[in-house]
Order: C-alpha cells, then structure tokens, then sequence
C-alpha cells in the first residue's frame, strides 16, 4: 500500500469493514513482496550467478551433481555440424548448378534470398508451435530429417521450382532451429555450466564449417558432380538421425523456473506446484520480451552484428578471390582454417565466459562487445597491411574473436527470461540477427562494394562492428535487473498461486510497482492500485497524473515496463486488451465512447459481439440498455455521432449492461455534462455496483467521485499518493488544494 | 534452498509436464507420421526423376587453353579436347550410340540452355526473334556471345565489357554438348574462368 508523505497520518478508526477486508487482501501481495525478497540471493544462485570469483565446478562434475550427461549436447551438435552441409555445398557449387540445369545465375540468387528469408522467420511459427508443450527433441528430429531430405533431394532437382522447394524446406527447417536446439539445450543443462554447453554446441557448429569444405573437395577430387555432393551429404544427414531418437524434452525450466517456483513452496513447508491457468499467447510474449530493457537492446545488437556478419562472409569470398588469387580450393582451406580457429577460442572460452557469468552476467556482454570492436578493426588492418600471411592470420583471429559472441549473447539472452518464453527469444534472435540484420546487410553493403569495391566494403564493416560494440557494452548494465526482474516474476506468481491455492483470498485487481513510459518518458512510477470485488472506487488526480495512463495498464491497451498486473490471482500484466475482455474487464474510455459512425443499435450489437452472444441473448440485454436509457430507444437509429454528450455516454455506459462484467473501468463520466444528467448516469452506475461489478471511477470532480465510493485513490506527477477511506480523502487539503487550484484556474481562463 | 529438495519439487512440476505430453502423444504420433510419410513420398518422386541426371563428373572435355584463373589478352583462343564422342556437322545426319555424337556449343559469361532443349530456346522470350524469319541463326546467337562449332577450338577477338570498368576482367567460357539436332546432350557443361586484361588497361 502506498500513501506518500507529505500529509498527516491516516486515522484506522475512519476505515469500514470493507476496506478493512481489501486492506487484508493487500497485506496477502506484500507477503508475496516479502517472500520474493527472501529468496531473490538463493535464486541467482540457482541461475548460477554467484558474483564473486569463484570458479565454476569441472563440467563433469557439474553434469554428474544434476545426473545429466553430455548426449543432448553431443547429439544437437552433431544436428548443428550437418545442417552446415547443404547450406555450404549450395553456395560453392552454384555456377556448377546455374550451368547444370541452365538456370541464370540471378536466379539462383533470388533462390538463395527466399531461402534466406524462409531462415529467418521459420523460427517464429516454430516456437509458437513448442510455447504450450514441450516437445522440442521430437521438433529436432523433425527438422533434421526435413533437411536432411531438402539436401537429397537438391540432387535430384531439375528445373527452378524443385530448386526452389529444397531451398524453402531446407530454410524453414535449418532456420527453425533456433527456436529449438538452444532452448532445448539450456533446458537440458545446469546453470552452472551452461556457458561451457553453448561455447561447446558453437564449436561443434564451426567444426561444420571445417568438414564441408573439406568433404566438398574430398568428393570432387573423387569425381562426383554437384548431384553426387548433395546425395552424399542427403545421406550423411539421414545417418544422424537414429542418433536423435534418444533425445528427450526435460521441459521448460528444469533446472531454473521449476527450481525457483519449488523453492516458494519450501520455504512454506508445502509442496504442490500450482498449474497455469492464464498462459500467455503467442503474441503476448512477443510483445513482453520486447519490453524487456536488455533485450530491446540485445535485438538492435543483433541486428547491427547480422549487418556485419551476413555479408562479412561473402565480400571475404570475393575478396580472397579477386585481392589474393584464392581459387575454390585455397577458398575452402582458408575457411576451413578460420573456423578451425573459432573452434578453439570457443573451447577456451567456454570456462573462462562461464566464471564471468557467475560474477556478473552483465560483464559477459561487454566482453563480447569490446572482441566485435577489436574483431572489426581486426578486418581493417587484415586489408590494410600488405602481406598474404598476416592477412590469413588476422582474419582467423577475427573468426575467433566473433565466434564466442554466438554463446555470450545466446547465454545472456535465454537466461533473464522465464524458460517458456526462451523458443520465443531464441527466434526473435534468428529475426533480428539473420532477417532484419542480413538483408539490410545485403542490401547496404552491396551498394558500397559497387561503389567502393571489395577493400571499401570490407573497411565498411568496422562501422556495425563498433556500432554493435558499443550496444553491448550498453546491454551490460541492464542484465543484472533484467535477471533479477525474470527471479522476481517467477517467485511472485508462484508464491500468489500457492496462496490462492491455499484457500487465501487476494484482491480481486491487483497492480503492484507499476512504472510505464511513452517512449523515453516514464509517467508512472511505482504504482499499487487495488480492487476488491464489488467495489467500487474513486480514482483521482491533477491533470496528467497518470490516472488514464493506469487504466490502460489495467484494461490491457498500455502494458508496463516493469509490475504486475494481477486479476483474480491471476497474472495478467501481459494480457492481450482482447482476452481481459473476455475474463471480465471492461473499460469506458474517456471522451465520448461510441463509433460515431454506427447507429445506436449498431453500437450496441458491437458490444455483444466482441463477446460472440448469440442473437438472441443480446437483443434481450438491448431492451435491458433501452429499458434503463429511454432516450436511447428513441434514438436508436441515430447515428451515434449525431448524439449529445450525455447520450453518447448513455450509450458507452450501456457496454456494461451488455457486457456485463466483473471490472468496469470509467473514465471520466461527467466531463462536460450538465448536473442533471451526470445525476442519471451516476444512478446508473450504482445500479451497476449493485449487481456485483466492481467500478473504478475515474473523476476530474472529487464531490461526484467521493459522493459515489467508499475507497478512494488519488494520483500526482505519476505517483500514488493516497489510498484509503473516501472521507479520509476529503480532509487531505495538500492534496486536494492541487485539483481545486487547477480548477478554478481553467475558471479563470475561461 | 537446498539442492535436493529442490530437484524433487522439480520433478514434480516436469511429471505435470509429461502426463500433459501423453494426452498430446497421439497428435504428435500423427504428425510424426505425416513428416515421415511427407519424406518418403519425396524419395520416391526423387527417384521418378533420378534418370539421366549425372551424378559424377563428365571428364570427356578437357579444356586445354586458356588455364584455368589465368590471365589472357586479346584475340583469345580456346582450345579443347574431346574423347568418347565423335564431331559432327551440325545437322548432319550422322547416326551413333545417344549423347556420343555431336556437336558443341560455347558460352561466353552466359548460362547454357537447359538439357534437351536447342540454343533457340535461349531466344524464347525474345518477341523481336521470330522464328519465321530464320532466328535465332549464328549471327543473333553470337551477338550475345553465344557460338556453335564442330571445331575443337574457337577464338574471339573481342570479350563483353563489363558493364563497371574494372582493370581486370573477370571472364568465363562454358562449353556444352550437342546432338546432331541442335539439342543440349545431358547435363555436362565444362567450364573455365580467366582474367583479361586489355591492351593498354
């Protein structure tokens, strides 16, 4: 509960028993407050960051303490090292291709682009797919064996089309990956040697890079065509497969949410975990991730990194190509080379990024940052400097440098959100990185090689190189809360559902810590705001309080950048405005809340359909509207436009006779109204209360709003300055002295 | 918070989580099947097609000059040997065993027609090309850089300029195949890329 000083101290003996009861109910959310904080330190433990120095424990032995071995490791590798195949063998053998089956080399580009584009959003439907059910490893199965398919059967394609159906399947799976085999991967793993995990899985996906090329020139020195290539490399995919039929889904958060939402139960003395009943949709995540400080940020990383990593590989090419002579197979021995080198700086890495991860999250980000800004530089004095060797040299330092930045951000992008949202995460990475950030890549960096040649597009790289650098040394600072916040979410909903759970009665709304910003500027801060059931209150305020802004929090249409937002226990911070609709919250925006372009019948049938009634029904609660409002029945065909104020907000009130809900939110009913019909329509607000649906009432005029409620709050600069009794209220004249001056100021002006 | 009893709350919540995976187990089932029917089903179409396309290289043609990645000048000759296929005349009358006998074609920057179809097919989209008026004949093919020849050499004194002056041109020639009726035999297509650099660039 928030009353903020200044003002004298509120007397207990003013409160009824119905206050009493919802001040009961909050005192239930500050235990849940108190229970986060008692286990915030245990749960970063938990999530394997200790912030000290202390060395992480061998793998093994980190492996053998949680009973898990390296299979699911072993066997997603061995996945990530095969998807390199088709993928390779396509870009080397195109001319061969193009000649082959006499298709223009442009269109085959064109192939590559959809292909490249059916990666980049495979990801998404695919973690839409695995949100609800955990099911992962029989998806790796499946994608494998598609690509696996997609590479054979690229062998036995004769004309575009074929061509560009193995490219899309072998896109949408190879792409889909990345919703999958991280997540799976974190899931299968302790926290304490995850790092090592990823900086392995990363090594075993550039040790793909080592053997394509290698076995590209292995088979045609043993004269197979690019048919041959593809059908051998089909069916090296295919034998991996039974090696995956072991794989298991251990499910979401074994080892972090699940531990953190059991450690709520044990610090209680009970042990039954509670089951979600208000999931979010798929969209709904989406839209939480990106209100994440630390991933909003990671996300423009990753887009500026795809920027240089898309085309760093291509001008590279061209480069070895035409600058140092290169032919196809000194080209492949050169790749072959560097990604040899990126596996070793990924097995070094793996404990040292693990021990950074343990002491500060965050610090794994600015490490990454300051190896893209050297690795940039690096690509600069490679060109600059004359000699073919250090060259060579330099551009595997480079590979080794930006090969870890694969782990540090694929570790710290999976590890501040709650386990079921990580295929989401996981897939807005492959969004940002390969979608947005390659083709503006492709786009922009094609433009300055035409422009300025191979040398001017490779020198160009350094500026995504330091852009990017400089983003994630300023992710850095936001890891920590952005961890703690993920804890905190966690310990709270689970310690709110063994409370519900446990016959304890919470508010029937409950925000708590509400802070939300229009862009760059924060306009709420901090804010608890609670309802009981059938109550109804008064919420007041200056203009620009934020009192509007909070109802939207509430009804769903603004979300908050950090709070929650709970109805009925249930956590609905994130909740699409569509679906509280459906559990019961209705909000009558400010201003005249009708489509003016709709009759006043029509507007009505709008209500009863959002809510899909059936015909029948919702002429019935339209005799109800018409009953209650006869000036309505009479200008039923009106259009709604053409209505006066107090009728338009006759019709808007009459959204809650239709729909009836358990939450109504009204903001500001009697702006600009005549007295005598505020006093109809406030007779129909209590009639309203009185069938049981809580109001909140949003008021300019505190003697309307405090004549109505029992419970009221009041709002300044964004901040919740009082909550208690409506009589109370009334002898706050610091507080109050704010609404009246501003009034009889717009008096004045007028 | 201890360790064990940690892992046994968790073993909990993931106990939920499999009864949940057995009530979808018969979806998952389904789906299995349809990916595993979806793949075989390619296979087979796979192999519908899988006739006369050339899974090992065609090394009949060797390119003699110029070497591969070289650097040339002009006029430039390529010269090229053929073994296990007898040169006709093209549309000569000459019988052989199918794909053995012919003639060829020779690509400059350009993509070879696709196998089986005739170099007028490259002149398809062309609407000003009508093939009443004898087009595409060797003067409309050469003007795009395309030639036919019984020879086993052919020299240009001229190469397209590309169309951003560079000091060194990257070039490539492709060779195919063809039967006596003008047709591309198979899928082989042989190939050099060289340099050129230009009097006086």
């Amino acid at each position: 509960m928030t009353i903020a000083p200044p003002g004298p101290p509120l007397p207990s003996s003013g409160q009824t028993d119905h206050l009493a009861r919802v001040h009961e109910a909050e005192k239930l959310v500050d235990e849940v407050s108190e229970t986060r904080e008692q286990l915030r330190d245990d749960a970063r433990r938990t999530l394997g960051v200790t912030g000290d120095d202390s060395k992480p424990p061998p793998l093994r032995e980190a492996l053998k303490n949680e009973d898990v071995t390296v299979y699911p490791l072993f066997v997603l590798g061995l996945l990530s090292v095969v998807d390199t195949l088709q993928g390779y063998a396509f870009s080397t053998l195109t001319p061969e291709i193009s000649r082959t089956l006499g298709i223009g080399f442009g269109t085959i580009l064109l192939l590559g682009v959809v292909k490249g584009l059916a990666a980049a959003f495979a990801p998404l439907p695919m973690a839409a797919a695995v949100q609800r059910h955990p099911r992962r490893a029989l998806l790796c199965l499946i994608t494998a064996a598609a690509w696996a398919v997609a590479t054979l059967y690229t062998g036995f394609a004769t004309a575009t089309l074929g061509l560009a159906i193995v490219l899309i399947i072998d896109g949408l799976s190879s792409g889909s990956v990345s919703a999958l085999h991280q997540p799976l991967l974190i899931d299968s793993y302790p926290p304490q040697a995850r790092v090592r995990v990823f900086s392995y899985y990363g090594a075993l996906g550039a040790a793909g890079n080592v053997i394509a090329p290698l076995l590209v020139a292995l088979l045609a020195f043993l004269g197979f065509s690019w048919r041959g290539v593809f059908v051998v490399f089909g069916i090296i995919c295919l034998s991996v497969l039974p090696a995956t039929l072991k794989l298991r889904d251990p499910g979401f958060g074994k080892y972090d949410t699940q531990k953190l939402r059991a450690a709520v139960h044990e610090l209680h003395g009970d042990d039954s975990l509670a089951e979600d009943d208000v999931s979010l949709g798929f969209f709904e995540i989406v839209r939480r991730l990106l209100l994440i400080p630390t991933i909003k940020r990671l996300l423009v990383a990753f887009a500026v990194f795809g920027l240089l990593a898309a085309p760093y590989s291509t001008l590279l090419a061209f480069y070895l190509d035409e600058e140092l002579g290169f032919g196809p197979a000194q080209r492949g021995l050169f790749f072959a080379f560097t990604s040899a080198c990126a596996i070793v700086s990924l097995a070094l890495y793996g404990k040292r990024g693990e021990a950074l991860f343990r002491k500060n999250p965050g610090r794994v980000l600015e490490v990454a940052g300051i190896q893209l800004a050297i690795g940039g530089i690096l690509i600069v004095v490679a060109i600059a400097q004359p000699y073919t060797a250090v060259t060579i040299a330099l551009f595997a330092f480079t590979s080794a440098l930006l090969a870890i930045l694969g782990p540090a951000l694929g570790i710290t992008l999976l590890s501040i959100v709650p386990a079921q949202m990580r295929p989401h995460a996981a897939a807005l990475y492959g969004i940002f990185g390969a979608g947005v950030g390659g083709l503006a890549g492709a786009l922009l960096l094609g433009g300055v090689q035409s422009r300025y040649g191979l040398t001017g597009g490779l020198i160009s790289l350094l500026i995504p190189g330091v852009g990017g650098a400089l983003l994630l040394r300023s992710c850095g600072k936001y890891v920590q809360p952005d961890l703690d916040r993920m804890i905190g979410e966690v310990l709270e909903d689970e310690e709110i559902k063994r409370i519900t759970n446990g016959g304890g009665r919470l508010a029937m709304l409950s925000s708590r810590g509400i802070d939300f910003s229009y862009g760059q500027l924060q306009v709420l801060f901090d804010v608890d705001f609670t309802v009981d059931d059938g109550e109804m209150v008064a919420l007041l305020g200056t203009n620009g309080a934020g009192k509007s802004t909070l109802l939207k929090v509430i009804s769903g249409i603004g979300l908050p950048t950090k709070g929650s937002v709970r109805f009925r226990g249930q956590d609905i911070t994130y909740l699409d405005a569509e679906r509280r609709t459906r559990l019961g919250i209705t909000q009558i925006p400010g201003g005249r809340a009708v489509f003016g372009p709709l009759t006043v019948i029509e507007n009505l049938r709008s209500y009863g359909y959002s809510l899909g009634k059936d015909r029948r029904n919702l002429d019935g609660l339209i005799d109800d509207c018409f009953e209650a409002f006869p000036r309505l029945a009479e200008r039923r065909n009106s259009l709604a436009a053409t209505l006066s104020g107090g009728e338009q907000q006759m019709l808007g009130l009459s959204k809650a006779l239709v729909m009836k809900p358990r939450l109504l939110v009204i903001d500001e009913l009697s702006l600009g109204l005549a007295p005598i019909i505020v006093e109809q329509l406030l007779v129909m607000v209590r009639r309203i209360n009185a069938t049981g649906t809580a109001i909140v009432l949003v008021e300019q005029s505190v003697n309307i709003a405090l004549s109505l409620v029992e419970h009221a709050y009041f709002m300044e600069k964004g901040e919740m300055r009082f909550d208690g009794a409506a009589g109370e209220l009334l002898a706050r004249d610091d507080l109050l002295r704010a609404v009246f001056l501003e009034g009889a100021s717009k008096k004045d002006d007028a | 918070m201890g360790n064990n009893a940690a892992a046994s709350k968790t073993g909990q919540g993931v106990s939920y989580v499999m009864a949940g995976r057995q009530d979808r187990g018969g979806a998952v089932f389904r789906t299995a099947r349809a990916a595993a029917l979806a793949a075989a089903l390619t296979l087979v179409l796979s192999s519908c097609v899988s006739q006369g396309l050339a899974f090992r290289v065609d090394d009949r043609l060797t390119i003699l000059e110029p070497k591969a990645r070289s650097e040339v000048t002009l006029p430039l000759t390529v010269r090229w040997k053929i073994r296990d296929f007898d040169v006709v005349e093209p549309g000569s009358l000459a019988t052989g065993a199918k794909g053995k006998v012919g003639t060829f074609a020779v690509f400059v920057d350009g993509t070879p027609q696709s196998p089986g179809e005739t170099l007028a097919s490259l002149a398809k989209k062309d609407r000003s090309c009508r093939p009443s008026d004898g087009c595409p004949d060797a003067e409309y093919l050469a003007a795009r850089n395309i030639y036919s020849t019984s020879q086993t050499e052919i020299t240009f004194e001229q190469l397209p300029r590309p169309s951003d002056e560079k000091t060194k041109e990257r070039h490539d020639v492709t060779i195919i195949l063809l039967d006596p009726q003008g047709r591309r035999i198979g899928e082989s297509a042989f190939f050099v890329q060289f340099t050129l650099k230009r009097k006086g660039a």
